[in-house]
């Protein structure tokens, strides 16, 4: 049996190096190559929260949330599978 | 079977809702004044595919709905009975803060560079609780982009910074910006960026209004 592959394409997810221009837009509501730290920023450190006794299953997210605040360059660390989105052409 | 929560809405769209992250169909439920859509499924695991999915049902949804309040990646309850009570209580800020996004998306700016140099603290005394009050002063301002905060001011109804203490990112600006003005707000971005010195900034956008979705 062979090992499966282990995926070499990590997404960048450290400060960018884009150099040429000091400001880049990236269109992404409608499609989007938002890199996956900016859709985990959003998506796991922002946005309504509710809390109490009612709201089961948010644990295991916790320590995501942490170590997101805490560093917000390694998503790639706490998600070793992620795969870069194709950009658009 | 529990309820997994992507956002608020005011009324349940028109357009059909679609699937959500298990792949089941989503409902509109009523609750703190306001339909919630949901996804009869438990909190899924958080991977790149999830969390992305997580987003890519909040955008679904925010392409029916001119106010969407995206709740936080994981967030389950048991049932439409516990929802009910979790969120009528919340009625009026619910209210508030659909008003507040309505019509807007966001977004987000991250700034990197040299950190500015904090700014002395404006008469404000010098005790315990000036000092507090300074320093979030100074924790809620992003100097570096100032050139951008004023070129890009007409077209922001609502702004707000996070600053990093640490790394090459300074700061992560978060901004609600009417959807009939991005294009201007990105050409005021452009002019804007011309003014900057020593910082670079990065525009992702627009988001769902996940920075300004925060109930009390």
């Amino acid at each position: 049996m062979t090992a499966p592959k282990r995926v070499s394409r990590r997404p960048s997810l450290a400060a960018p190096s884009r150099s040429r221009r000091d400001v880049v837009v990236r269109p992404v509501l409608e499609d989007y190559d938002a890199s996956l730290l900016d859709v985990v920023d959003h998506v796991l450190t922002k946005g309504v929260v509710v809390s109490g006794d009612l709201v089961i299953g948010v644990a295991q997210v916790d320590l995501v949330y942490l170590r997101v605040s805490a560093i917000l360059c390694a998503a790639d660390r706490i998600l070793p599978y992620a795969r870069p989105r194709k950009k658009r052409s | 079977v529990t309820l997994y929560l992507f956002a608020i809405v005011r009324r349940r769209p028109r357009a059909p809702l679609g699937s959500g992250i298990a792949r089941r169909p989503l409902s509109a439920v009523l609750a703190g004044g306001a339909r919630v859509i949901v996804e009869p499924a438990p909190a899924p695991v958080p991977t790149a595919t999830t969390i992305r999915g997580h987003d890519r049902v909040v955008r679904r949804i925010a392409r029916t709905a001119s106010a969407v309040l995206p709740f936080r990646f994981g967030s389950v309850v048991a049932d439409r009975a516990a929802l009910r009570s979790l969120l009528d209580p919340l009625e009026e800020a619910i209210a508030r803060a659909l008003a507040e996004v309505d019509g807007c998306v966001q977004m987000t700016m991250r700034v990197y560079g040299e950190r500015a140099r904090a700014p002395r603290a404006p008469s404000l005394g010098k005790g315990p609780g000036a000092r507090w009050l300074a320093a979030r002063l100074a924790a809620s301002r992003a100097p570096e982009i100032e050139p951008i905060v004023s070129e890009t001011a007409p077209f922001v109804r609502r702004l707000r910074v996070e600053r990093h203490d640490r790394g090459p990112l300074i700061a992560s600006v978060y901004v609600l910006v009417p959807r009939a003005a991005v294009r201007g707000f990105r050409a005021a971005l452009a002019r804007g960026a011309r003014g900057l010195s020593r910082v670079r900034v990065e525009t992702t956008g627009p988001w769902p209004a996940y920075a300004f979705a925060e109930l009390p």
